[in-house]
């Protein structure tokens, strides 16, 4: 990701969460920009320019979406960005509790990048972002 | 044997016919004995008579004899009378000899045959012996005497025994007579006594074999005719008046049978709580049940003679009502309305079946229950359901939020207190630094148990397609996922089966047994020995660990939910793994249970169909 410095969204509610999320960032040494909504309502309008919200310009290469979220779920913003012409190539890589099997399959089948557990040990959550962000920096993002 | 009415008219006939015969052999006796009687009389007066005359002529012999003797001495005496011919001695010579009682006359007579006295010759009796004997000198005849005997006394015993003779025959006869009138009385009196006999004997006969049975006959009828279907005529004689008995009692029988079923049926009718009516062939309701008029509401009125349309809703119902009749020939509880007099429609299960005598169909019969009740049941059951599954979907969402909403705190909990630490490394002492380990424990084990909840409300519900599984192949994937710890050892059994089960839950159960093996080993140096035996529609599998056993008390225990044995400071343990375990084992038809005893290891023993089928799979 450093390579290439591309803004990462993060839609989750929880805030703790997304502190994790960024220490972990901070700690691989990730500072690509990063941009928080709360639910799929938010994050859509942000990747879309409503609701008095800024869109964003360049938009997202990778959006790392909760599942259980208040208002509009991450299952229901996905189908939502598969079924917009203009969002529908976006990396989607799941970061969720869920280790539903339905979720996991439902995610799948709309064109995720990946889904990854939330670890409740920070010290695993640092090294799944770590291998992450060594895989992004693998692959060549559209 | 058979008597019958004609034999009895043919027995009196009999009887009739003897007595006429019997008379006649009487009479004919009688005949025979008067006969024999008068031939006794006849031969007895033969005798008598010829007795007499034998007597008789015994004393004409000793007359003749003496005759003789006295003719002789006369001729003797006579001889010198003649040759000196003195005539005058020979007068008084004869008038001697007539002094005899029993001397008729005695005359001299001449060698030419005339009398030496004239006289003589004159008066000379009748005599009906007379002997003439010659008067001899040397060879020369002088002359002949002839003595007549006189018979008159002779004659006289003759008659006297004649008239003795009669007497006695008289007697006789007066005897034979007797005898025979004491015969002809016999003969009355045994006839009289026969005739009375027979007449009885008919009388007796008329009596109980006629009369009798004609009275029982009659009680029976007037029985009958009461109401008494229990009478029966007694006497059944087999003759002609047996098989009317028979036949009466008979008659009685299927009389009471047809009236007491009629009887029966209508009550049965009319306690049935299915509502009940007939239709003729011809379409027209012919009989109603209380249980129909109640339930409806008609009277019996509004229906009989009506045509059976009137009961049901519309015309496609009764089109399709005898569709069914015509096709199937019976309805066979088949869900639809009757309507009520009110216009209100009755849901019922109707039946319908002709009926037939002697094959012959001459109606229609149709048995209805009202379910009404039954319908709002299997409403009520269905809303039940809904709300089963309703429940039933609350419980996974449950599991779902708990699974996020309860982990999503923990997780912060444990990371705000990561981030604590790590930045305040330079200030927080050791104590607050184990204190800060103790919580991201006890963090760590809320999560355990809510993923122990998670697994539990799973464990029924996780993907249970069926698949032919090697039991031992699973068995050494399983192991291979296991932190088994060096110099443990787990020995897979022989003759592990190669079956058609659900995998994913059989895995599980194996799984979490040996987990529970390993952690709860009393070394490392621990062994667990896994086997199966073949128990006929299913397995027995046996996981035998050498670990530190379980008490007897505790063997319900262990496999509820959260429940340890050990505290779980010592051995974390959410107190899930034997409860899941159980809980796949009943869902896949099968039954657990641990045989152990403190310090003698714990063998769990689990039996798994060989025939799943797929909806308890399902």
């Amino acid at each position: 990701m450093t390579k290439e410095n591309f803004s990462i969204l993060i839609v989750d509610d929880d805030e703790v969460d997304v502190l994790n999320i960024e220490r972990a960032f901070h700690k691989v040494k990730i500072v690509n920009p990063l941009f928080r909504a709360r639910d799929g309502l938010e994050a859509l309008a942000m990747l879309r320019g409503q609701n008095g919200y800024p869109q964003m310009q360049p938009p997202p290469k990778i959006v790392l979406l909760d599942i259980n979220m208040p208002r509009m779920n991450g299952m229901e913003m996905l189908q939502e960005l598969r079924a917009d012409p203009v969002l529908n190539s976006l990396n989607v890589v799941m970061l969720t509790t869920s280790n539903e099997e339905q979720d996991r399959h439902d995610a799948y089948r709309l064109n995720v990048a990946g889904y990854i557990l939330k670890p409740v040990v920070p010290a695993k959550f640092i090294e799944a972002i770590s291998t992450l962000n060594q895989y992004w920096n693998l692959i060549e993002l559209p | 044997m058979s008597y019958s009415r004609l034999t009895v008219k043919f027995q009196s006939s009999i009887v009739l016919i003897a007595i006429v015969a019997l008379t006649v052999a009487l009479v004919a006796i009688y005949k025979e004995v008067s006969r024999y009687s008068q031939a006794h009389v006849t031969l007895a007066t033969a005798s008598l008579q010829h007795s007499n005359s034998a007597a008789e002529q015994a004393l004409l012999e000793a007359l003749e004899s003496k005759a003789r003797s006295i003719g002789r001495l006369i001729a003797d005496a006579s001889k010198d009378m003649i040759l000196s011919y003195n005539l005058r001695a020979l007068q008084q010579f004869q008038n001697d000899a007539i002094s005899d009682r029993d001397v008729a006359f005695v005359v001299f007579l001449r060698k030419n045959g005339k009398p030496f006295l004239r006289d003589s010759q004159k008066e000379l009796p009748a005599s009906k012996m007379e002997v003439k004997l010659p008067i001899s000198v040397g060879v020369d005849t002088i002359g002949y005497v002839l003595v007549g005997m006189n018979t008159a006394d002779l004659e006289h015993k003759a008659e006297v025994n004649r008239d003795a003779m009669n007497k006695l025959i008289d007697d006789v006869d007066d005897v034979a007579r007797d005898a025979q009138w004491s015969i002809v009385k016999l003969i009355v009196v045994v006839t009289v006594l026969l005739l009375a006999a027979t007449l009885a004997q008919v009388y007796y006969f008329f009596r109980s074999m006629i009369l009798e049975p004609v009275n029982s006959l009659r009680e029976v009828a007037r029985e009958v005719q009461q109401g008494n279907f229990h009478a029966k005529v007694e006497k059944c004689p087999n003759d002609e008046l047996g098989v009317l008995a028979e036949t009466f009692n008979n008659m009685i029988e299927a009389l009471s049978a047809t009236t007491y079923s009629k009887e029966y049926i209508e009550n049965v009718l009319r306690s049935m709580g299915d509502m009940l009516f007939v239709i003729s062939g011809s379409r027209q309701i012919t009989m109603v049940n209380p249980a129909l008029l109640r339930k409806t509401g008609y009277e019996e009125y509004d229906l009989i003679g009506q045509e059976f349309d009137k009961i049901f809703p519309d015309k496609t119902t009764v089109d399709e009502i005898v569709g069914m009749l015509t096709h199937n020939n019976e309805i066979v509880k088949f869900d639809t309305c009757y309507r009520c007099k009110s216009g209100a429609l009755l849901h019922v299960e109707l039946s319908g079946n002709y009926l037939r005598t002697s094959g012959k169909m001459f109606g229609i019969v149709f048995a209805a229950q009202d379910i009404t009740d039954r319908l709002a049941a299997r409403a009520q059951l269905e809303a039940n359901n809904r709300q089963l599954e309703n429940s039933n979907r609350q419980l996974d969402q449950f599991a779902y939020v708990v699974s996020h909403d309860l982990k999503a705190p923990l997780r912060a909990i444990a990371n705000l207190s990561t981030w604590l630490e790590e930045d305040l490394a330079q200030q927080i002492s050791g104590e607050s630094r184990k204190q800060m380990d103790l919580l991201r424990g006890r963090v760590n084990r809320m999560e355990a148990l809510i993923n122990g909840i998670l697994e539990y409300s799973r464990a029924g519900r996780i993907n249970a397609s069926l698949e032919k599984v090697e039991v031992a192949k699973l068995l050494r994937e399983v192991i291979e996922s296991m932190p088994v710890p060096p110099g443990f050892t787990i020995n897979i059994g022989d003759g592990m089966p190669e079956f058609i089960t659900a995998k994913v839950p059989l895995s599980q159960v194996f799984a979490n047994l040996l987990s529970n093996a390993i952690k709860y080993r009393a070394s490392d140096a621990g062994r667990v020995d896994i086997t199966v035996e073949d128990c006929g529609d299913h397995f027995c599998f046996s996981v035998q660990d050498d670990g530190p056993g379980i008490a007897p008390e505790f063997h319900e225990k262990i496999f509820v939910i959260f429940q340890t044995l050990a505290p779980r400071d010592q051995i974390e343990s959410t107190g899930v793994g034997l409860s899941v375990v159980k809980k796949i084992v009943e869902e896949q038809g099968g039954r657990i249970k641990v045989i152990s005893a403190t310090g003698k290891g714990a063998n769990f023993v689990f039996t798994w169909k060989k025939n799943l089928n797929r909806a308890q799979a399902a």
